[in-house]
């Protein structure tokens, strides 16, 4: 058998027990595998796919766009709008499945029967995927869309404010997944891991009718256009056009981000297996 | 027996689900080396004491330690230095055996990879798995998962394997099979295993618990279980010639509590309960034989098949 001398025993103690294993694993889950590939070419078909056809349509003399200051800005309103809905939808379905397949399936009792924290557990879930989505589905997308929108207008935004936008674009999508995580983590129901998690990001323009006051706690301001004032405005693209805009629905979504990962956390830790 | 002997203490540890008591009052206690054997009918409780152990489910009362370390609060540390089978593993079924236990080992230890690999390999050798090392899980037989649960259980070398069931879903030679790794494992570790096939325990236990309903019925090494150690000791006898003399003078001692004759073909069999062993080793043989109507053609103390003891105990009708 081998020998014990060379190997030394792993030290980490509470909560961080067994992060450093689990989060080599789902980082494999992301980058050992072709799902970054795969995550790259979906995302790409889908939002500069979108964005290349609205860019290259033939609508210079449309009114809309001559409100909208012209194609550039259109651009950039269609991707943050389409990206705000679109990369929340995926990170949803990544997030429902994060914690309730394993606990389905039996790995979830496996893992914890080694020396592993259950804070650990999800932690390795949480930061492996936030660094995943902010690779692939935003830093990536953002880039392209910038790169595409300055090609075809020969415009560029000024980067700064743009990855001021792409940040609030990750808020956002951060949002949905650790959502549908802590459901995932909380419950046993799919339904509810994937159903609440969409009704919060469809449903909003309904809540907001009756409430509108919810804009500014909620991350429906975020990206979605017309829920900042002002013809097709969002917070992002008020961002990048250096528009007023108010930072509390930034703010907040950051602070229901830290709570669904607390509530996972802690529902998870009273879990049996 | 030295405190430090102990690997598992339980004190009145007891678990309800909603209405459901599926644990009452656990008193139990493991020595180190030994190969301990954890007998209970279905739904006797034997996965729960199991779960509690590990810190995968919390006690509703009493407490435990396992190394001294408390089950509840330093559950990490317990799991530090023990493998765990569960009854029905669950791997991530794409990743080959020989990942499955560097991801495993990656949990213990740190240190050059190329070691970990010695161990993976070393590991895969001991439970036969090499050849298909490298193979997705999803391909494997059960006896190949139940091996490779084994592996992945002992990777750490750990100073206590608890295994839930490890032969449960196994034909007879994958049985074997997972027996002999456990014969050749306990030089090394101290082995608490559940199980309901009894002659598993009697081929490898040294100790024995027998739990049913979440209640302990039953603790004690094995010969003492199978001498009778938890009922009345009985002595069996093989008789030819007339023996009714011969039973008075036997049941007339004050230690014998009963006696059952069994009659085929010329042969009588007794059964002599006795309360008194001391009484009964120097003085049954001598009673009987003082009768020269009587021929003893055998004579010793009744040795129980595990079987028996446990029946008699899971339905309380041992020693009747």
């Amino acid at each position: 058998m081998a020998s014990n001398r060379v190997l030394q025993p792993v030290t980490a103690r509470g909560w961080r027990a067994g992060f450093s294993n689990l989060f080599r694993k789902e980082n494999r889950d992301w980058w050992g595998t072709r799902s970054w590939l795969a995550q790259a070419i979906i995302w790409s078909a889908i939002l500069i796919g979108i964005l290349a056809t609205v860019l290259f349509a033939p609508l210079d003399n449309e009114p809309s766009l001559i409100l909208l200051g012209g194609r550039s800005t259109m651009g950039l309103l269609i991707f943050f709008t389409m990206a705000g809905i679109a990369l929340p939808v995926g990170a949803i379905i990544m997030g429902q499945e994060e914690v309730l397949d394993e606990k389905r399936s039996g790995t979830a009792a496996w893992i914890l029967s080694k020396p592993v924290s259950r804070v650990a557990f999800i932690l390795a879930k949480v930061v492996a995927n936030a660094i995943g989505i902010l690779i692939i589905m935003v830093l990536l997308e953002g880039a392209l869309a910038y790169g595409l929108i300055a090609a075809v207008t020969g415009h560029a935004f000024p980067i700064l404010p743009y990855l001021g936008a792409l940040g609030v674009l990750y808020v956002n999508v951060l949002f949905y997944f650790l959502l549908s995580l802590m459901f995932s983590a909380a419950s046993d129901s799919r339904g509810a891991a994937i159903g609440i998690p969409m009704a919060i990001l469809f449903g909003y323009q309904f809540v907001v009718g009756l409430a509108p006051q919810l804009l500014e706690i909620m991350p429906w301001g975020l990206t979605n256009a017309g829920t900042n004032g002002g013809l097709g405005s969002s917070i992002a693209v008020a961002m990048v056009l250096g528009q007023s805009f108010s930072v509390w629905p930034i703010i907040a979504t950051i602070l229901w981000c830290g709570l669904f990962v607390a509530v996972a956390v802690w529902k998870f830790n009273r879990d049996e297996f | 027996m030295a405190v430090t002997d102990l690997v598992i203490e339980t004190h009145g540890l007891s678990k309800t689900y909603k209405d459901i008591t599926a644990l009452k009052s656990l008193d139990l206690t493991v020595s180190k080396n030994s190969i301990f054997g954890f007998l209970g009918p279905n739904g006797a409780g034997k996965t729960t004491t199991i779960k509690l152990l590990l810190g995968l489910a919390k006690p509703t009362a009493g407490s435990a330690k396992v190394f001294g370390h408390d089950i509840v609060h330093d559950n990490v540390e317990i799991r530090q230095r023990v493998g765990y089978l569960a009854q029905d593993p669950r791997y991530y079924e794409h990743m080959s055996a020989r990942e499955t236990l560097r991801y495993t080992a990656h949990f213990f230890f740190t240190g050059p990879e190329k070691e970990i690999e010695a161990r993976v390999t070393d590991t895969l050798e001991l439970v036969g798995l090499r050849e298909k090392a490298d193979r997705p899980i999803k391909g494997f037989s059960g006896g190949e998962r139940q091996r490779l649960g084994i592996a992945q259980a002992q990777i750490n070398y750990p100073d206590l394997l608890i295994l839930d069931e490890p032969a449960a879903s196994l034909d007879p030679q994958g049985r074997r099979d997972v027996l002999e790794v456990m014969e050749k494992l306990r030089k090394h570790t101290t082995i608490f295993y559940s199980t309901h096939i009894l002659a598993d325990v009697q081929r490898v236990s040294d100790t024995v618990a027998i739990l049913n309903q979440g209640q302990l019925v039953a603790q004690a090494p094995i010969e003492q279980l199978l001498a009778g150690g938890s009922g009345s000791t009985i002595y069996v006898m093989t008789l030819r010639g007339a023996t009714a003399q011969a039973q008075q003078r036997v049941v007339a001692q004050p230690w014998v509590s009963a006696l059952q004759t069994t009659t085929t073909d010329s042969r009588t069999a007794w059964q002599v309960s006795v309360t008194d062993e001391v009484a009964a080793e120097e003085q049954l043989l001598r009673l009987v034989l003082a009768d020269t109507q009587v021929t003893v053609l055998e004579f010793g103390r009744k040795k129980y098949e595990l079987e028996e003891v446990f029946l008699g105990l899971v339905e309380g009708n041992h020693g009747q």
